[in-house]
């Protein structure tokens, strides 16, 4: 696989020749069957470059390269779709020549949109508004058509959608019964009470999707969750045809978010669930409320995240805690996701006052925090890990030891997985959870009886 | 010099004036065409209002946003903005040419105030291409026009600056005609360079709003690899 050599990350089948007619024809397509072409017109009229946005990226902090200035990115795709596909462009290609789409724009690209997370935080500081996070996600598409799209993205995808388990990890449903019933012994033993994970309990309130590597790496997330439904006697439920929340669709792919959104959708009907349910997991929950209401136009059905559910529980008195449970420093990092539209700041942080005395927030937090370097997709692509260290993982690091805080609340899969490897790799003295981790511990079980069934 | 001065401020700037005008008014309508045109097809119809109006007064009056990164660049950015557009429809000179060729007016900015306006405008204008010539963030980004919108700007701004004060060292006539005949220029770049951010402004979040509205069927549309 010599032509491997030219891709940061693997890819299953490198396209050896033709890249530059077939990223054109893909953008064609992709524009043809798209809203794209209205928000290109618009930013090619009006980008400033100014550069502003370029010092509060983190990744162009880290790195000083000028590929990596947000707007030098967007101006790739921007520059193309000008000369390519407005009529203005093709004119003055015709007279000039110049300007067109080159192998080098295609390496540029398929390099520059994997170092870009996604995460949002230049569109905070652009006085023009320009969403490079949506342009960054365009590009991936484009490329993706053409099959440059990361091998570990594309692998879960195919599981997810095409595979027998249905899920990225490729979790089958007996394995999830045993972790289920690990789980509920291990919460028995630890806190003497039966708890149940509900599965395919029909007309449940909430049906219950998190990201499902926590099935496999974060017990005590799923523990904490579970043990604030029982005790405050929220019917929910597992659906054992869909249990992954994980939509890699909202990196790369529209037709990969449809898709993966549909089958959930799917799977709450069968179930005649009301409302969907995600575990701590940041880009999950945006794909699911923010596009569900895009794909599923027949009904509504609301998407709650669990950090807004279990705020209100508490709210609504319905959960006893310790409040002496957690002596350590703790701080909270603010995935992407959720909090830079504002969504999930507060609630979590109206959790962390009922039980967490030595609270202390990172400089800068909430909507405008920064990402822990690894979102976007990019902590799931190892090949990416001394890329995601060294550069907005470096940044992320800086920050967290600025805090000196011992434990530091990662509530999404992907943010914990980066966090707990930056930990790793700066030996920073700390150690990396879920709030619901944090709130297993710190939960006054009260309730016996097993609310579902 | 007089008779091209004299249509250099009549009838051409009328027609520049005109160009400005219309040519921004088919931006507009272009733009929001678009914009309805990706609501009609996008599942999701919602957008957020508020958060669109909250995002784009913001960034109107920045007050709380000029000190959040690049104090420098975003407070002489913001002045240099505040202050071309005060000079621009406040300047005594201005408002006498609009009322010779469309009959309406309104009070000026009194002489000692614009000039000092216009000296604050110019050196905000002098920062800002520094900063694209000489820092390297602002090198890769900037293009040609970037460099030629904004000198062309200073030219019309240090020009009208000498024509309107007593201390022109350089003929009254030819400094003004300068100032005309690239002010014109500007009027008839609005529409059809990134000077259009001017007319376009009001929408830019909600467009970006809309982008992430997706068309309710994007996998049905023909989706799969374009190459296999
Ligand atoms: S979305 Fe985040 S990583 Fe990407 S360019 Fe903007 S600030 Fe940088």
């Amino acid at each position: 696989m010599e032509n491997q050599k030219s891709y940061p990350y693997y890819i299953e089948k490198p396209l050896e020749y033709r890249r530059v007619e077939g990223f054109l024809a893909a953008f064609e397509e992709v524009l043809k069957n798209s809203n794209y072409r209205s928000i290109l017109d618009l930013y090619s009229r009006i980008s400033m470059h100014c550069s502003r946005c370029a010092t509060e990226c983190q990744i162009y902090q880290s790195t000083g390269r000028p590929e990596d200035v947000p707007c030098y990115r967007s101006a790739i795709l921007i520059r193309i779709y000008k000369r390519h596909f407005t009529p203005l462009g093709r004119l003055k290609g015709r007279l000039f020549g110049s300007l067109s789409a080159t192998e080098a724009d295609i390496d540029q690209m398929l390099e520059s949109f994997y170092h870009c997370t996604a995460c949002g935080r230049c569109t905070m500081y652009c006085p023009m508004g320009i969403d490079h996070r949506l342009l960054t996600r365009l590009g991936r598409f484009i490329l993706s058509k053409i099959g440059i799209v990361p091998k570990a993205l594309a692998v879960s995808v195919r599981e997810q959608l095409e595979g027998e388990t249905g899920n990225t990890s490729a979790v089958p449903l007996k394995g999830l019964k045993t972790t289920i019933e690990f789980l509920e012994e291990e919460i028995l033993e630890i806190k003497g009470v039966e708890v149940r994970f509900p599965v395919d309990f029909e007309g449940a309130e909430y049906v219950f999707f998190p990201p499902v590597s926590d099935f496999l790496m974060e017990a005590d997330t799923l523990m904490g969750i579970a043990c604030v439904l029982h005790e405050a006697g929220v019917s929910w439920t597992i659906a054992s045809g869909n249990y992954d929340a994980i939509n890699y669709g909202l990196f790369y792919s529209d037709e990969v978010l449809e898709k993966v959104l549909q089958k959930m959708a799917q799977e709450v009907r069968r179930i005649k669930g009301k409302k969907i349910l995600i575990g701590e997991c940041g880009h999950a929950s945006r794909s699911a409320k923010v596009f569900l209401p895009s794909f599923n136009e027949s009904e509504e059905i609301p998407v709650v995240n669990i950090l807004e559910l279990t705020a209100q529980l508490i709210k609504d008195g319905k959960i006893e805690i310790d409040e002496n449970a957690i002596t350590e420093k703790v701080t909270y990092h603010d995935p992407c996701n959720i909090s830079r539209s504002g969504w999930i700041v507060d609630q979590p942080r109206d959790i962390i006052k009922n039980f967490i005395k030595d609270f202390v927030e990172m400089t800068p937090s909430g909507r405008y925090n920064l990402c822990c370097g690894g979102g976007g997709g990019t902590v799931s692509i190892n090949e990416l890990k001394p890329y995601r260290m060294n550069t907005g993982g470096k940044r992320k690091a800086e920050q967290l030891k600025a805090t000196g805080a011992d434990v530091v609340i990662a509530p999404c899969a992907n943010c914990k997985k980066q966090i707990g490897e930056l930990i790793a790799h700066y030996k920073l003295p700390m150690r990396h959870v879920g709030l619901h981790d944090l709130l297993f511990t710190a939960i006054k079980m009260k309730k016996q009886v097993v609310s579902n069934e | 010099m007089n008779d091209i001065l004299n249509f250099t401020t009549g009838p051409l700037f009328s027609f520049c004036l005109a160009m400005a005008i219309l040519g921004s008014l088919r931006l507009v309508i272009i733009t929001i065409a678009d914009l309805f045109r990706s609501m009609k097809t996008a599942g999701d119809k919602k957008l957020p209002w508020m958060d669109i109006a909250i995002d784009t007064a913001s960034w109107l009056f920045p007050f709380n946003r000029l000190f959040a990164t690049r104090r420098l660049f975003s407070l002489l950015s913001f002045t240099f903005h505040a202050t071309l557009i005060l000079i621009l429809i406040f300047h005594q000179d201005h408002i006498l040419l609009i009322r010779r060729i469309a009959g309406i007016s309104w009070p000026f900015i009194d002489r000692p105030i614009v000039d000092f306006l216009a000296i604050a405008c110019i050196l905000c204008a002098i920062f800002l291409l520094s900063n694209r010539i000489f820092t390297a963030s602002g090198r890769t980004m900037s293009e040609a026009m970037d460099y030629f919108i904004l000198s062309l700007i200073l030219v019309v701004l240090i020009s009208g600056f000498f024509a309107s004060t007593d201390f022109n060292p350089f003929s009254h006539g030819a400094v003004l005609l300068v100032h005309a005949v690239c002010g014109n220029l500007i009027l008839l770049l609005i529409p059809f360079s990134r000077l259009g951010h001017m007319v376009l402004y009001p929408i830019l979040w909600v467009a970006s709003a809309v982008a992430w509205k997706f068309p309710s069927d994007s996998s049905n549309r023909r989706g799969g690899m374009v190459i296999d």
